[in-house]
């Protein structure tokens, strides 16, 4: 047996830093979430909503935009990571193009289109700013539907993956009804928003036929995730496992934040409901980046030959020949 | 106890020796109808223990025999377990449970490594994944 490699691999600065990474992002979207909720009981005693609307245009925006750019960085380090001619390759690419878009469009949304002491716009003329607010809420939600598109041809990718080397499983009755939950959204969407003779207060043109499709593309979304996330369950639950379900939850959360906006234009929500479902947005873009974030650890600990937490440590402290079955 | 949890679940050489005499415990038996590397490893020492009875072989060499088996033994199960916990570490338990099966009992199935390779090759890039498979290669 060889005695080659007696000592444990060092994990690089970098690596140690990625691994800290999900610990963070959970810890960040906690405190996040306790500030929500004591936001939420002040504006419940004061009846002051200034509360609410504070905590969503600050920490709220800037958390918004801090995983929008982690995602973006760790989506393109998986990319690089990988070689031309790998089959995840193509798929790293489409998902950094993906999480490009879905930055783009967080900055314009959750930066420049809101009335913030934080967006630069407010300090232009009260006709200027008013205008170019509106410009880049307008622009910022056409950003949602093509990061869609690119999320799943990246997802296609994935899935292609899976069935070449056999992980890819068949949906379970769970799986169909999740996937029927989202697909009763999305016709119901399509009966009281698109086809309704007021067309939810929008002029049918371009800018309105790319932003209703965006639950449709929900829906190719979702069955690329909830096949993907029965594959990656009936791996285990291992780094590059976690990486595909938290791209699961993400896009499933996504969904959840997106019937929470349509029941809130319908009225079916109380306000308390309303807010609570905003904060279903926090947690699909924790989502977001925890999956790139797994993925990356999970390279760089593979390029320098890492086995395993206990493996690495075990032959620091024992050596290969009590690892190799020194009961024997 | 890292070393018992290298040998989790692996019936020691004592146990081996004992299925190939016929007096081994059911679950030493279900164990050896899962695990291939254990199963091939205690069908060396049933031929062995069998050709020493038939006198094919001098009973003063059965020790020799049983120390190079014990030594293979040894090898196998560390290069098995790495894979292992190298599969464990990046997917997960069950893919380890998956591909043990499905590599069990066909003599013409890859061992472990073989089954693994293809995963850490999609998943991971080609450069990791030659990274692991040259790690799990020096540690065996």
């Amino acid at each position: 047996m060889s005695t080659a490699v007696a000592a444990t691999i060092p994990a690089s600065g970098e690596e140690l830093r990625v691994r800290r990474i999900p610990r963070i992002i959970l810890w960040t979207t906690g405190f996040l979430f306790i500030t929500g909720i004591a936001a939420a009981i002040a504006w419940s005693i004061t009846g002051d909503n200034r509360w609410v609307r504070s905590f969503f245009t600050y920490p709220g925006s800037l958390y918004l935009l801090g995983c929008g750019c982690l995602q973006l960085w760790f989506s393109f380090r998986c990319w690089q990571q990988f070689s031309p001619g790998d089959s995840l390759r193509p798929a790293w690419l489409f998902i950094s193009a993906a999480a490009a878009l879905q930055l783009i469009g967080g900055f314009l949304t959750q930066w420049l289109g809101i009335a913030s002491g934080i967006n630069p716009i407010v300090l232009l003329p009260v006709a200027l700013r008013e205008s170019l607010r509106r410009g880049a809420l307008t622009w910022g939600e056409l950003f949602s539907p093509l990061y869609m598109v690119l999320l799943a041809c990246g997802l296609f990718f994935v899935l292609r993956a899976c069935r070449q080397i056999g992980v890819l499983h068949k949906l379970t009755t769970v799986d169909f009804a999740l996937f029927g939950v989202v697909v009763l959204y999305t016709v119901l969407f399509f009966a009281t928003v698109v086809f309704s003779p007021e067309h939810g207060g929008r002029t049918i043109g371009l800018h309105a036929i790319i932003s209703w499709a965006s639950d449709p593309l929900l829906c190719v979304l979702l069955v690329e995730a909830i096949l993907i996330r029965r594959s990656a369950a009936n791996l285990g639950w291992g780094l590059v496992s976690r990486c595909w379900m938290c791209f699961t939850a993400a896009i499933f959360l996504t969904s959840v934040g997106d019937i929470g906006l349509w029941a809130w234009s319908k009225g079916y929500l109380t306000r308390y409901l309303q807010v609570a479902s905003w904060h279903v947005w926090f947690l699909a873009s924790a989502a977001y980046v925890l999956g790139p974030a797994y993925q990356y650890q999970a390279m760089l600990r593979a390029v320098r030959g890492h086995l395993g937490d206990e493996m690495d440590s075990g032959w620091a402290e024992h050596g290969p020949e009590e690892l190799s079955g020194g009961s024997l | 106890m890292m070393s018992s949890w290298m040998n989790w679940g692996h019936p020691d050489m004592e146990s081996l020796v004992e299925w190939a005499d016929g007096q081994a415990s059911p679950g030493i038996v279900a164990h050896l109808a899962r695990c291939r590397p254990c199963w091939e490893q205690g069908l060396r020492i049933r031929d062995s223990v069998q050709a020493a009875r038939r006198g094919e072989i001098p009973e003063g060499t059965l020790e020799e025999v049983l120390q190079e088996l014990q030594m293979r033994m040894r090898g196998a199960l560390a290069g098995g377990s790495n894979v292992a916990a190298a599969l464990e570490h990046y997917f997960g338990k069950q893919v380890v449970r998956e591909l043990e099966s499905s590599t069990h009992w066909d003599a013409g199935q890859k061992p472990l490594l073989s089954g693994a390779r293809p995963l850490f090759h999609a998943f991971l890039g080609r450069k990791a994944a030659d990274a692991l498979t040259s790690r799990l290669a020096d540690v065996a």
